[in-house]
């Protein structure tokens, strides 16, 4: 908190920052899962008013945005194979011609020496 | 006297008078231009026009006041407003007078009533916009402001040659309901759908809006697109076409946006999926389906300047937003990280938030007119946009692993802007009534229904626990330093190539026209010289039309090269 102290909008600040802070990991799992659980018990007992055939499947948006998120995310990194340049590949052939070099020869170094595990959740 | 001003023009004013102007002085006569121009659209009824008959046979409507113009008005100068708080602590003229400009020539363009006129401001807008990305001062900067420049004044280019063919049909420059079916009508709709960012057509938005300063970007991402839907909407609402091309808008952006590092980036290709949702509403074209559009372009000007501020915000003070750099910033911005979440959470459209009340009447429009395959390629763009700003944006720049970055929190005046748009992207989502009473059709609609509050949360939900799954199983792609090729590409390498090979063809091509000529000249000179003594004319100079052809070709051909 000691990078709030110095600031000027009064001692509300640090409570936010304190909020957040408290608001990860386990807690906001918590959350998820109860939320989760809570989701498949109204999908089971509320009529869902279903506008086309495959919605009368149980859980259908509930299972329908799960794998949605799945594939999106999978098919985001297959398509880094086709279209990742190293950062500076416009900059590096500016008026020049010749394709970009592969993905691999600038694998940037990590930055900030990180782990790489930077889960918070 | 107030009245008979077009709407907007009193932005372009203030951006010529804010030239002149410094300090507070600057600063309070822009605050109050927006508001100024807000009143005066409030005081002009519905069917206000301004006409204008310059020579017989030619009726320039210059202003039409109706009420798709007028949600898309008020909107504008909203965001106008909120633009100008945000970048209150900017000293450089060229950018406050630029942006005020911009959205004034943004807002003039939606009351233009027939083509003309809509092709002058639609113009001035790319004209006055390009700056805030010259603004940015570098040289990276300075080549996409010109590739900028160059596509936006080639969609005014189409649309003015398609305004003039449609004259040349049907004898008429209203800017009504135009639809496809001749070349002038189908010119505009490219000239439209290139400002739109129709696939293919997208590569300058997310080329140029990145590179802009961190205040520019939010002036950036309210008018021009919007402008566009306003006009595809205007002209082209029910055209079915539009449909599909809107679709794949809403899906393509969002794999680009997983393995985008920039995140401003990012917020590009998140714009365009949120345009092609729009987009979808105007091509289903019924009177719910064209109210959803204009409220969802409504509600997402305010999320998408909201996010384009906070990553303003970020870029401001740690003088970065790629994702690999970032992280941990709550500690030190909490402000900024907690109105980034409450945008994060409106444009994923959380029950409660203003992207629910506007994006559930597109679907729902999808839904009645029993398109099965569109409504789903819509959940799974939702889906789409909680992964890239939903999620990504906040989470890997002000959580994730700590960067280390401990910076100051974002000014005074950027907070206020952040926190009001937050605030309006709550109570859109609560209160919608007053939004709804402004949207063009009256149509009978209620967001908040067991089945759509269920069905969405159970979506979003376990989008997330998807997310935290494959953040556990270490499945979720990490953020890596890279270019990642967009539709820019084709005209930034494979062009430019092409003029610079054709270039050299036509520079040999006329060496050896040289050669030969000389040679020919050379053998049947005798021939020629007992024919055509001196001073015949063969005898006078080279002759100069084809050779300024030839120039003129390799100036183009030079152009095009070198600023493309």
């Amino acid at each position: 908190m000691n990078s709030t102290n110095n600031d000027d909008r009064g001692s509300i600040t640090p409570k936010i920052s304190a909020a957040l802070e408290q608001w990860d990991g386990a807690k906001l799992l918590r959350v998820l899962w109860i939320s989760c659980a809570a989701l498949v018990v109204a999908g089971l007992v509320f009529d869902l008013h279903p506008h086309f055939g495959y919605e009368e499947i149980p859980l259908f948006h509930a299972l329908f945005g799960f794998g949605a998120f799945v594939v999106i995310v999978a098919l985001g990194a297959a398509l880094r194979f086709v279209v990742s340049r190293p950062e500076n590949y416009y900059e590096a052939h500016n008026g020049t011609e010749g394709a970009g070099l592969p993905e691999a020869d600038l694998e940037v170094e990590p930055e900030t020496g990180q782990p790489e595990d930077h889960l918070r959740v | 006297m107030f009245e008979s001003l077009p709407p907007g023009l009193l932005l372009i004013v203030g951006g010529l008078l804010a030239l002149v102007l410094r300090g507070t002085l600057r600063s309070a006569v822009l605050l109050a231009l927006p508001i100024l121009g807000a009143v005066q659209l409030w005081w002009l009824p519905n069917g206000y026009t301004i006409n204008w008959q310059p020579f017989e046979g030619y009726l320039f409507e210059i202003v039409r006041v109706d009420e798709l113009s007028r949600v898309f008005g008020y909107v504008f100068y909203l965001a106008a407003f909120l633009s100008v708080l945000f970048s209150l602590h900017v000293k450089d003229t060229m950018q406050q007078c630029a942006g005020i400009a911009y959205a004034g020539s943004g807002v003039a363009a939606l009351f233009a009533g027939d083509l003309i006129t809509l092709f002058v401001w639609w113009e001035l807008t790319a004209v006055t916009s390009v700056f805030l990305i010259f603004a940015r001062r570098t040289d990276r900067a300075y080549r996409t402001g010109v590739r900028y420049l160059v596509v936006q004044v080639l969609s005014g280019v189409l649309l003015l040659a398609g305004a003039l063919l449609h004259y040349g049909d049907t004898g008429s420059l209203a800017f009504g309901k135009l639809g496809l079916g001749s070349l002038g009508r189908d010119l505009i709709f490219v000239a439209f759908g290139i400002k739109a960012a129709f696939p293919l057509l997208n590569g300058w938005l997310q080329d140029a809006y990145p590179e802009s300063t961190a205040t520019g970007s939010v002036w950036l991402s309210s008018f021009t697109t919007k402008l566009a839907i306003y006009a595809l909407a205007r002209g082209y609402a029910g055209t079915e076409i539009l449909i599909p091309i809107g679709c794949v808008m809403t899906v393509f952006p969002v794999f680009f946006a997983v393995i985008e590092n920039d995140l401003r980036r990012v917020l590009a290709y998140s714009l365009n999926n949120q345009l092609g949702f729009m987009v979808v509403g105007i091509g289903i074209g019924t009177e719910l389906a064209l109210n959803g559009t204009a409220a969802h372009a409504f509600a997402h000007i305010l999320y998408k300047s909201l996010l384009f501020m906070s990553m303003g915000a970020v870029l401001y003070r740690t003088g970065t937003v790629k994702a690999s750099e970032l992280g941990g910033l709550y500690k030190s911005m909490p402000w900024t990280a907690t109105f980034c979440i409450i945008g994060a959470a409106a444009i994923s459209a959380f029950p409660l938030f203003s992207g629910f009340t506007s994006k559930s009447m597109i679907l729902t429009a999808a839904a009645e007119e029993h398109h099965p395959i569109v409504f789903l390629v819509l959940l799974f763009a939702s889906a789409g946009v909680l992964e890239h700003s939903g999620i990504k944006i906040p989470y890997f720049a002000f959580f994730a692993h700590d960067s280390g970055k401990r910076v100051q929190e974002a000014p005074r005046n950027m907070l206020v802007a952040m926190g009001i748009a937050a605030a309006l992207c709550i109570g859109l989502g609560v209160f919608y009534q007053p939004l709804y009473a402004l949207l063009p059709h009256r149509v009978p609609y209620s967001p908040y229904t067991m089945s759509h509050i269920v069905t969405q949360l159970q979506l979003l939900v376990f989008a997330i626990a998807a997310f935290v799954i494959l953040q556990k199983l270490h499945l979720y792609p990490s953020e890596r330093r890279a270019t990642i090729l967009g539709a820019d590409w084709f005209y930034r390498r494979p062009f430019p190539a092409l003029a610079m090979w054709s270039g050299r063809m036509i520079s040999a091509a006329q060496k050896g026209f040289v050669v030969a000529t000389l040679a020919t000249l050379r053998g049947g000179g005798r021939v020629l010289r007992k024919l055509y003594a001196p001073p015949g004319p063969l005898g006078e100079p080279w002759p100069t039309g084809p050779a300024a052809l030839v120039a003129a070709i390799l100036l183009v051909v030079y152009l095009v090269s070198v600023y493309v």
